[in-house]
């Protein structure tokens, strides 16, 4: 004799749409996806930059920054989920950086006021973002980078980001 | 005769764990299963459930537990009746023939028979279910889920992308030699590691997907059969895809039947019918498939005779 389990529950029209809200973006992203990758490499490319003006290099190997940007990018984007505060204060302790030089960086004050004003759906489009093009982002900080300390007199890039002028893509 | 209908089963899907239905592989990674779809955005590979994974594991197989467990054949089958009740059978005779009452008999005495169909020795027998496949609620399936479902379900607003509804898992198969090497009689065997790292890409939990049943003209018996298959399905566990027995797989679901039936009286007119027709069918297996044999087998007579030559 074999016991009878019990039905499938039944799904019903309001039952179905409470299931789905979890996956309806809340936010008001209205532009194409083109827009949006274009976006958060703007966002990747400054959080290199940051992280190459502040690597310690007094404490590490010069010769190693960019092996340990990418390693920086790696842990930053993999233990802070949900909060780009954390994210970006995770991946500037991992290059060592001095407090005292941060807290007086405007570029970062400019950085975290603008990644701390994305929603955690667009936070974490970032996050995937870096963590899935990790070599492509190093490769275009490393280019914003070498054209940045070759302006060394003018303004650099990060000020040109800051003015949303978006270097030289 | 009695009276027919078409049940429309629509069925909502929601991963509890990280669904690994896979299609492939490269090197040691596993890759999901995902179907090309045009989308206003251009073609895009977008995750799916195979129609065929779901009508086996959430119908056959389990319907064919049941079946068993009511008829007390464990131990009992042939090998062609076991592949007939799990895999629905194969045309192994060289001339296939027509015989509608032979079609009709099994309909009558199987009613999970007539939703799935089959393939006896010599004749293949018509099923009257429609197997949907799995559709992967995201902004790439949007427009095409509108259309699946009945006006005013799909809600407003943006889905997430299936590219932002992505995972992935690793594991380590380790190697007992290297951490407990130390239980071994001879600890030079020891030769290079066999630990092996494995990984691929996994839908994540909480994703979830539209499919569902079209089963034409059925019996509410026939339905039942359905019904009693897919709640045994849940009750197991509901898995679907590789790797369940590493948690992968789960999923909840829910069904909504059009027209309405109450479940428990459907279930409760096939299962009354099933066990009326139990040695009826019984006898119907042996009769199609053979009966299993009771001489034993010139293998095993053999191998007792040399065990008995050697003691």
């Amino acid at each position: 004799m074999t016991t009878t389990p019990e039905p499938l529950a039944t799904l019903t029209c309001e039952e179905f749409r409470r299931r789905l809200a979890g996956l309806v973006v809340d936010d008001d992203i209205t532009t194409l996806d083109a827009d949006v990758l274009a976006e958060q490499r703007n966002m990747a490319m400054q959080i290199g930059l940051l992280l190459a003006r502040h690597y310690n290099r007094d404490m590490l190997d010069r010769m190693k920054i960019w092996q340990r940007l990418e390693s920086a990018l790696r842990v930053g984007v993999s233990q802070a989920q949900g909060d780009a505060a954390a994210m970006l204060s995770t991946m500037l302790e991992h290059v060592k950086a001095e407090a005292s030089r941060v807290s007086g960086d405007p570029h970062f004050q400019a950085l975290l006021t603008r990644l701390c004003k994305l929603s955690n759906h667009q936070l974490e489009g970032l996050r995937r973002y870096i963590g899935q093009t990790i070599y492509a982002v190093i490769v275009f900080t490393r280019q914003a980078w070498e054209q940045e300390t070759s302006r060394r007199n003018g303004p650099t890039l990060l000020d040109d980001l800051d003015a949303g002028k978006g270097g030289d893509e | 005769m009695a009276e027919t209908h078409m049940y429309k089963i629509t069925a909502l899907s929601e991963a509890l764990s990280p669904l690994t239905h896979n299609s492939g592989s490269e090197g040691n990674e596993t890759l999901i299963n995902r179907e090309p779809i045009v989308t206003d955005r251009g073609l895009q590979y977008v995750p799916v459930l195979s129609g065929n994974a779901i009508r086996h594991r959430f119908i056959r197989a389990t319907g064919a537990e049941d079946l068993i467990a009511r008829y007390n054949l464990s131990g009992k089958l042939t090998l062609d009746q076991l592949h007939f009740l799990f895999n629905g059978g194969s045309l192994t005779r060289g001339s296939a023939t027509e015989n509608i009452a032979r079609i009709t008999t099994f309909w009558r005495l199987f009613p999970l028979g007539r939703v799935l169909g089959g393939c006896l020795p010599d004749l293949i027998v018509p099923g009257s279910l429609l197997s949907w496949r799995g559709t992967m609620i995201c902004r790439e399936n949007s427009s095409r889920l509108r259309r699946m479902l009945p006006e005013g379900w799909m809600p407003e607003g943006r889905l997430l992308s299936c590219h932002e509804l992505a995972s992935r898992y690793q594991y380590t198969r380790m190697d007992a030699a290297r951490s407990r090497g130390d239980l071994l009689a001879d600890q030079q065997e020891v030769g290079d590691s066999g630990q092996m790292i494995y990984s691929g890409e996994a839908v994540p939990a909480g994703t979830m997907f539209v499919h569902g049943w079209v089963l034409r003209h059925a019996m509410p018996r026939d339905l039942g059969a359905l019904l009693l298959a897919l709640a045994n399905w849940q009750a197991a566990g509901g898995t679907i895809g590789g790797m369940s027995s590493r948690g992968h797989g789960r999923l909840l679901t829910m069904i909504a039947i059009d027209p309405d039936v109450d479940q428990a009286e459907t279930i409760e007119a096939y299962t009354s019918h099933a066990d009326g027709v139990q040695d009826e069918a019984i006898a119907w297996l042996g009769k199609e498939l053979g009966q299993p044999s009771t001489a034993k087998s010139k293998k095993g007579i053999k191998k007792e005779e040399a065990d008995g030559a050697t003691s």
